[in-house]
């Protein structure tokens, strides 16, 4: 089989088996890879009984065809499990070089089951695999496990791994990748779920070349498209995702003060990845293949909150642990931010647990009893560093915040829940559906929870097009007439990116649906059709919800916090819109073939072969 | 017709002034031809392809008509997160 490794590596944790089993190349084109391949996995053999933090449970790595070939942005993998902070579905996506080394180890997924009564950590290369004794490494951070990773098996063994986080099952903990070059697959808790395993860190070493079906083909693919794409994404390279940060705050698209206020302009100025570049930046990376390098290399060598070195802060962390919070002190957010990376934590769920905090104790919900004597006021950025400790550590009221938004509100009473920012568990990334309406219907139908990167529509209505979907020009963000279906479309879209894998951060780039197309019969050797791709993409996205479903998932579950739903900001960029979303849904549920419960009806799971 | 123009972020660096005003403008001039280098002076010409230009916070498309007093802002492209 052309793109992929053909195999699959099971590791048993709890009676130290490993397993090697072979792809079937009729599995592989139904579910691709990423997300969908690892998800056929998790749906076939957890369930609701699956306890996310028990032997069980799976932790699932898996690359995809197009991960470890020359293809630009696919150096990615996914990594799935049922979610210990949602209950439900639990993915999460990440870059860096990782997958890519698994693919030329011989691989396309590792599967992990059962818990080992000791740290353990893997390391796979060509030669096999070892279950090597982590004792050693338990209580390390992440760039220390890295970097005594690299010290035993070499500068090309490189790590997916968790820190102290992870350990103490934070529920929102990361898996990170790459040391210091930090990449991290933060949504979730997967972080949480190693660590319940106690799998400190999984190390690959890899050499063999991932088989392309026409390299000629791809060689001229990439003579044409590669330059437009660096052209396209100049913006993105030398600033990075903050680049944007100006433009987000312009159109209303960021979290301000718990998602409370609408503008934010000076403050946004002084974090934006503007900002990084003239006073800290030392250097940009990139994941496996890919041209853009829109990681960011910081350094701070003087001043309160020095040192820091290696990865910046990206727009999620800079909105999160800065407007979210109040915080516009560049320095502190860039501390903050390395102290997620090597605590293994998500910084997006773990700005709006604070952010959530800081109101809950403006509003009495809290006091300084609750709070260790720390006075959570807006703006404090050593509180914020302080609850980053204490969370991580889950000392004090850490331990109550580390079990995520929905918990920590919930533990508060029912009055406390009205200002709580998250969908089905999962706290809110940094786009606000009042800014978008698309989004309010992406984060209320993402079989994850509140997520931007399973629809990306906000893009589609603000700079990008799609004709092959029917949308050759930008959308209009506020509208909603047929917003049921171009939610839905570009869903699926993403559904075959996280399978692919791709980042989508190429659709900005120029990247278009005929081009992922090309390059999957490129390499694969297949011949896939648009409408074949795009079905895929559609089967994957049931299958996760039907997942969701067996867990009690329906339409009371697809919806919004009471603030979003209700509260306008009466300033800035999206003062007054507030997302329709009932309406939205009622479009959305019928061009999916639901019914008005938000379950796919017994017709559409047989067309697409989930019957 | 006049129309005023702000610009954001890193695209300050772009043009000479990060607000200013375009006056003389005849009526029923487009986005488009606004950027398209007839104003080039006034650095329009020299837009990224992928930056997001509002008009009076709308999101704007190249072919809209422009009106006289109408509030153009101009941000970088962004992709984040
Ligand atoms: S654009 Fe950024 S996140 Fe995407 S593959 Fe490239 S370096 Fe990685």
């Amino acid at each position: 089989m052309f793109g992929y490794a053909g195999r699959l590596l099971r590791v048993n944790l709890s009676d130290r088996k490993i397993e090697i089993e072979s792809l079937d190349e009729g599995t592989a084109r139904k579910y691709i890879g990423g997300s969908g391949l690892a998800g056929y996995f998790l749906v076939n053999e957890t369930g609701v009984e699956t306890d996310p933090l028990g032997p069980e449970n799976l932790l699932i790595m898996m690359a995809g065809p197009l991960t470890g070939t020359r293809v630009p942005t696919s150096g990615r993998h996914a990594i799935v499990a049922k979610s210990p902070l949602t209950g439900i579905w639990g993915e999460s996506d990440v870059g860096g070089t990782w997958g890519a080394t698994l693919k030329r180890a011989g691989f396309d997924g590792i599967i992990v089951s059962g818990i080992s009564d000791t740290p353990v950590y893997l390391l796979i290369d060509e030669d096999g695999t070892q279950i090597l004794d982590a004792r050693e490494l338990w209580g390390k951070d992440t760039y220390e496990t890295d970097k005594a990773i690299k010290h035993l098996h070499g500068e090309k063994a490189v790590t997916a791994c968790i820190g102290q986080a992870g350990e103490r099952l934070v529920k929102f903990a990361a898996v990170m990748t790459d040391g210091k070059d930090a990449r991290a697959a933060g949504r979730c808790g997967m972080g949480a779920v190693m660590g319940s395993k106690k799998l400190k860190a999984i190390a690959v070493r890899g050499n063999s070349r991932v088989k392309c079906a026409d390299e000629e083909a791809l060689t001229r693919s990439l003579k044409e498209v590669v330059p437009k794409m660096v052209q396209n994404a100049k913006g993105l390279s030398t600033y990075g995702t903050a680049g944007g940060l100006p433009t987000m705050e312009f159109l209303g698209d960021f979290p301000i003060k718990n998602w409370s206020l609408g503008k934010w302009e000076e403050q946004a100025k002084r974090i934006s990845g503007q900002a990084v570049a003239e006073r800290m930046l030392t250097g940009r990376y990139h994941c496996a293949a890919c041209p853009i390098g829109c990681g960011r290399e910081v350094r701070i060598d003087s001043g309160k909150y020095a040192p820091v070195e290696g990865a910046g802060p990206e727009y999620e962390t800079l909105a999160m642990l800065g407007a979210n919070v109040l915080v516009d002190d560049l320095e502190a957010i860039c501390k903050a931010n390395e102290m997620c990376n090597r605590y293994g934590l998500d910084t997006i769920s773990t700005g709006g647990v604070i952010g959530y905090a800081f109101e809950a104790f403006e509003r009495g919900f809290l006091t300084i009893e609750d709070t260790d004597g720390l006075r959570l006021e807006w703006g404090s950025a050593d509180v914020l560093l302080s609850l980053i400790d204490k969370i991580a550590r889950r000392e004090g009221l850490g331990d109550r915040m580390a079990e995520g938004t929905r918990a920590f509100a919930r533990s508060l009473g029912p009055r406390a829940i009205e200002f709580a920012v998250e969908t089905k568990g999962l706290d809110f990334p940094a786009h606000d559906p009042r800014a978008y309406n698309s989004v309010g219907l992406a984060y209320a139908t993402s079989a994850r929870g509140a997520c931007h990167l399973s629809g990306f529509t906000h893009n589609f209505e603000k700079t990008l097009n799609m004709p092959e979907l029917g949308y050759p020009e930008v959308q209009d963000r506020f509208g909603v007439e047929g917003k049921g279906r171009f939610t839905a479309l570009l869903q699926d879209l993403m559904c075959m990116m996280d399978s692919l894998k791709l980042c989508k951060f190429s659709l900005s780039a120029g990247i278009k649906l005929t081009q992922c197309v090309e390059w999957l019969n490129i390499v694969t050797g297949w011949d896939v059709s648009a409408e074949e791709f795009m079905r895929t993409g559609e089967r994957l996205f049931n299958m996760k919800r039907m997942y969701n479903v067996k867990h009690g998932t329906s339409r009371k579950d697809d919806t919004l916090p009471y603030r979003i739903l209700t509260s306008r900001r009466k300033e800035g960029g999206a003062a007054t819109n507030l997302p329709p979303l009932g309406e939205l849904l009622s479009q959305y549920y019928e061009h999916r073939g639901w019914d008005e419960f938000g379950v796919p009806k017994p017709e559409k799971l047989k067309e697409l072969g989930l019957a | 017709m006049k129309v005023s123009v702000r610009v954001h972020g890193y695209l300050e660096d772009k043009f000479r002034e990060n607000a200013f005003e375009i006056n003389g403008l005849r009526q029923g001039t487009t986005l488009r031809e606004l950027v398209a280098g007839s104003w080039s002076g006034y650095g329009l010409s020299a837009l990224p392809d992928q930056c997001i230009i509002t008009v009076n916070y709308r999101i704007a498309q190249l072919d809209q008509t422009l009106k006289d007093g109408d509030v153009l802002d101009i941000l970088p492209p962004a992709v984040g997160g």
